[in-house]
């Protein structure tokens, strides 16, 4: 079934990066793997209600502003 | 390998679990699954008493829930996984989960979980529809399914769903989950939530 | 499906047994009356549906011979045609546009596939979409209906 195969791929970092990916990982309890897996479905989930013309807002915590994410 | 339990043999029977609703599920939900159930909103509608709580009598709440919509939408979007139940030749079961929402119980605020967004059973299974129902254990199953794919995903087992009204004590006192009250945001219908506790205390330990 | 979370046979066969009369459909309450969101959408996708099928009429091709010059499936030209709950795909829909040389995004819109808030532009859709009777030919009150509709979207380019 063509959702449970898996492919292989590799990724190059730097060091920067390696940092905030093991950081993340880290604070969620998460494989890098993992980590990956959800920045990856977030991405797409995002990248389709912006095609859908929809907007990303931010809400302050005293909601006072709603800043629009330029994405 | 999944058995469903049929309630007229009295038996286990073999079932399979689908890594993703196909277009042949979808079929068998347009041409078998809503023809009963809408007609028996229509019946009730037709009686005036088209009320929530005759549709959760009857368990008919799925009449218009657009599977076919959601799945078309929904194929290619990773946040979403879903899966679909078969036994005896047909679709028993559906589900739909979300990966990307997080939890709000104090405890787990923020963590990762599985989300049960929709989960239906065959009408010819639903002991409040039909006399003489089918297949039992299919919604079981299914959420099930989205606890060990929480495991699976590195969430501990976490998982979040709204109960319809009249399931509240299966969730409560059959798998344990806290329950977050009412929520105003989907029609005041009560959210509970699974922790990695009650998830191990619910499945038994797999051994290494 | 392989996990190394799945539970044993007799785990399965207890907890059906258990739950037996349980309830486990998990979704939206039920709402006697549909959202407005819905019914707001569906004038858009009626009209959608409505344009593809006259224009298509006008040029005098059938659903098939469409879907051929379009190189989209046929199925899903007959489910724009005739169901206002189809979303048809991105692709499908900037070929129609295209092929009856309108602007693409107003089409996304007519179609569902964007969000539309303008109420000029919904009203006009809905005008439209009262045209909806099933004739072999094109009558003169439904081609003056579509040249209308086509006009006014090529003006909002």
């Amino acid at each position: 079934m063509s959702t449970t195969a898996k492919k292989t791929l590799t990724l190059v970092l730097s060091d920067t990066e390696m940092d905030v990916l093991d950081s993340l990982s880290s604070e969620k309890s998460l494989s890098k793997t993992a980590v990956l897996r959800q920045a990856l479905r977030l991405y797409q989930t995002v990248d389709i209600r912006q095609q859908r013309g929809e907007k990303l807002f931010f809400e302050s915590a005293s909601k006072e502003k709603a800043e629009l994410m330029l994405l | 390998m999944l058995e469903l339990f049929n309630r007229r043999a009295r038996t286990m029977e073999p079932a399979e679990l689908v890594g993703r609703i196909e277009p042949e599920d979808v079929i068998s939900l347009e041409q078998r699954w809503l023809p009963p159930m809408r007609a028996k909103i229509e019946e009730l509608r037709k009686a005036g008493t088209l009320t929530r709580e005759e549709v959760t009598r009857w368990n008919v709440a799925d009449a218009h829930w657009e599977w076919p919509a959601k799945v078309r939408d929904r194929v290619g979007q990773l946040q979403w996984a879903s899966h679909a139940l078969r036994c005896g030749g047909d679709t028993q079961g559906l589900i739909f989960m979300n990966l990307v929402y997080k939890c709000r119980l104090p405890q787990q605020l923020k963590q990762h979980m599985v989300y049960v967004d929709l989960v239906s059973t065959a009408p010819w299974n639903r002991p409040r529809l039909v006399p003489n129902p089918m297949y039992g254990g299919v919604g079981m199953i299914l959420v099930t399914e989205a606890i060990i794919r929480s495991l699976d995903e590195g969430f501990e087992g976490r998982i979040g769903l709204h109960s319809l009204p009249g399931a509240e004590s299966l969730y409560r006192e059959k798998f344990k989950m806290d329950c977050l009250g009412p929520d105003p945001a989907c029609g005041n219908l009560l959210y509970f939530e699974m922790t990695p506790q009650q998830a191990a205390a619910l499945l038994p330990s797999t051994a290494s | 499906m392989n996990s190394k979370h799945r539970p044993d046979r007799q785990w399965y066969a207890r907890m059906i047994q258990e739950t037996l009369d349980d309830d486990f459909i998990v979704g939206p309450a039920f709402d006697a009356k549909p959202k407005d969101a819905a019914t707001a959408e569906q004038p858009l996708t009626v009209a959608f549906g409505l344009l593809v099928r006259f224009s298509r009429r006008a040029k005098r091709l059938s659903v098939e011979e469409l879907a051929e010059k379009l190189s989209v499936e046929a199925d899903e030209l007959q489910h724009v045609e005739r169901d206002p709950e189809f979303r048809a795909r991105p692709r499908t829909i900037s070929k129609v546009a295209n092929f009856l040389d309108l602007p693409v995004g107003e089409v996304m819109k007519l179609a569902g596939a964007a969000v539309s808030n303008d109420a000029s532009f919904n009203a006009n859709a809905l005008k439209f979409a009262a045209h909806s009777d099933d004739m072999a030919a094109l009558s003169s009150a439904e081609q003056e209906a579509l040249k209308s509709f086509v006009r006014y979207l090529r003006n909002q380019e």
